[in-house]
């Protein structure tokens, strides 16, 4: 065997080999590879539809007039939107009713008729997706303690399963008490009694200087007596007339907010 | 002088395949076992690997039923070695990851019974995660089953959720490899 055809050999070997390592060293390289196995789920979730409005009270600073405040104020809340009926809540409401002191809720009514009962002091429209309304009456604990120069403020605030609020100021028209006035005549005074909001009865005072009309069918039983009482009707002006047993002047500006006329000193 | 630098390659190259024979014999051993047919051929089977997780499909795994405040489920799946008959003889250890994307208030807890791992997307941060470990043993049929809660608290009610306003994602994701 020469040289070159050694070095020949060699190099075939040398070739042979690395090629031997490297098809080794690549089924190694399988048999090192980590197994791995992955699971993947994955959902999602979307928010339902919450609408809550009111023919009165509104999310935005508003202001009502309230007329016969007396004998309670009445709104109603939906479980839609009021401007948009197609767009109903998914779920049912609870809300509660805000008064300030002094008020309080009269009565609550379903679209059906039926009074809704407070559980604590929620209330709950039931039955969505369908269209639902209550109608909310509240009234003064007391009418006649009202200051109607203060406005009233309402609000409803939703519990469940959001929290908003609607609300109004209501301006209180009429007072929950009479006014009245006396103006002289020269034989008599006139008594002119405005009853505003008021239901009830009106006592009458008067001194001896004064007699009342027993023609008038109201007074036609003060009779020897200082005084009566009148039965007041609401929003109801009563002029009385009272003769003079002297010839003094007797008059009397507006008095306003009370059940007691006094007529002499 | 050529001739004897060529021998030596040569035997440094014979040393080396045999190095990388044996090296690879060893690690057969170590990594994955093989099992061998008798008969008249021969055959090496690469060990069984199998993991699966059951009860994890999007028909289970239900959260569009969380459409308000007050709204959960729970979400009960095991990891296991078997797949059907056949159980896996290679020891692995997994991660299940929780993540979720979106702006809808969660509270998710999942847990393998001793441990906790707790998300609280209250106020949203639009995308969170939290992840368990754990480990099935080879050729012994295991599972450890995972309850995963996901819960919109009631007292996250805000408005501004209301009317498809809010929009959550949950993704589980349970990987495994094999234990070294």
């Amino acid at each position: 065997m020469t040289v070159r055809n050694r070095k020949g050999s060699s190099k075939r070997v040398i070739v042979l080999l690395v090629i031997g390592i490297v098809i080794v060293l690549s089924i190694t390289g399988a048999v090192f590879a980590k197994y791995m196995a992955e699971r993947l789920e994955t959902d999602d979730a979307v928010s339902g539809n919450f609408y809550f409005s009111s023919d009165t009270l509104k999310k935005t600073t508003n202001e009502k007039d309230a007329n016969n405040w007396v004998d309670g104020i009445t709104f109603k809340l939906y479980n839609y939107e009021v401007s948009n009926p197609a767009l109903v809540s998914d779920n049912d409401i609870e809300y509660s009713v805000i008064l300030p002191s002094g008020w309080e809720v009269d009565s609550v009514i379903d679209d059906n008729g039926n009074t809704v009962a407070k559980v604590g002091e929620v209330y709950k429209i039931s039955g969505s997706p369908e269209k639902k309304y209550h109608t909310v009456t509240i009234k003064p604990t007391d009418p006649e303690i009202v200051n109607v120069s203060n406005p009233l403020s309402v609000k409803v605030r939703t519990k469940t399963p959001y929290v908003t609020e609607l609300s109004t100021d209501f301006t209180l028209i009429g007072s929950p008490l009479p006014d009245y006035k006396i103006e002289n005549n020269s034989t008599y005074v006139l008594v002119t009694v405005y009853t505003n909001l008021y239901e009830g009865n009106v006592t009458v005072n008067w001194t001896n200087k004064f007699l009342p009309n027993n023609a008038d069918p109201i007074m036609s039983g003060w009779v020897d007596v200082n005084t009566a009482t009148l039965i007041a009707s609401k929003n109801h002006t009563y002029e009385l007339i009272f003769f003079k047993t002297t010839a003094e002047n007797y008059s009397k500006a507006l008095e306003k907010g009370t059940k007691t006329i006094q007529i002499g000193d | 002088m050529g001739v004897i630098r060529s021998r030596k390659l040569m035997y440094v190259c014979i040393a080396l395949f045999c190095l990388v024979i044996v090296t690879t014999h060893l690690s057969s051993g170590i990594l994955a076992r093989y099992t061998t047919e008798k008969g008249g051929d021969d055959s090496a089977n690469v060990a069984r690997f199998v993991f699966d997780t059951q009860g994890v499909s999007a028909a289970e795994l239900d959260i569009s039923s969380i459409k308000k405040p007050g709204d959960n489920i729970e979400y009960t799946f095991k990891v296991c070695n078997k797949d059907g008959v056949n159980v896996c003889e290679i020891a692995q250890e997994y991660t299940v990851n929780v993540t979720v994307y979106g702006n809808m208030p969660f509270v998710c807890t999942l847990t393998d019974g001793s441990n906790i791992a707790s998300l609280d997307n209250t106020p949203p941060i639009l995308t969170y995660s939290a992840s368990l470990t754990g480990e099935l043993a080879a050729g012994v049929e295991e599972e450890d089953t995972f309850t995963l809660r996901v819960e919109w608290p009631s007292d996250e009610n805000g408005a501004q959720y209301a009317n498809g306003m809010a929009i959550g994602k949950v993704t589980i994701t349970v990987t495994s490899v094999q234990k070294d």
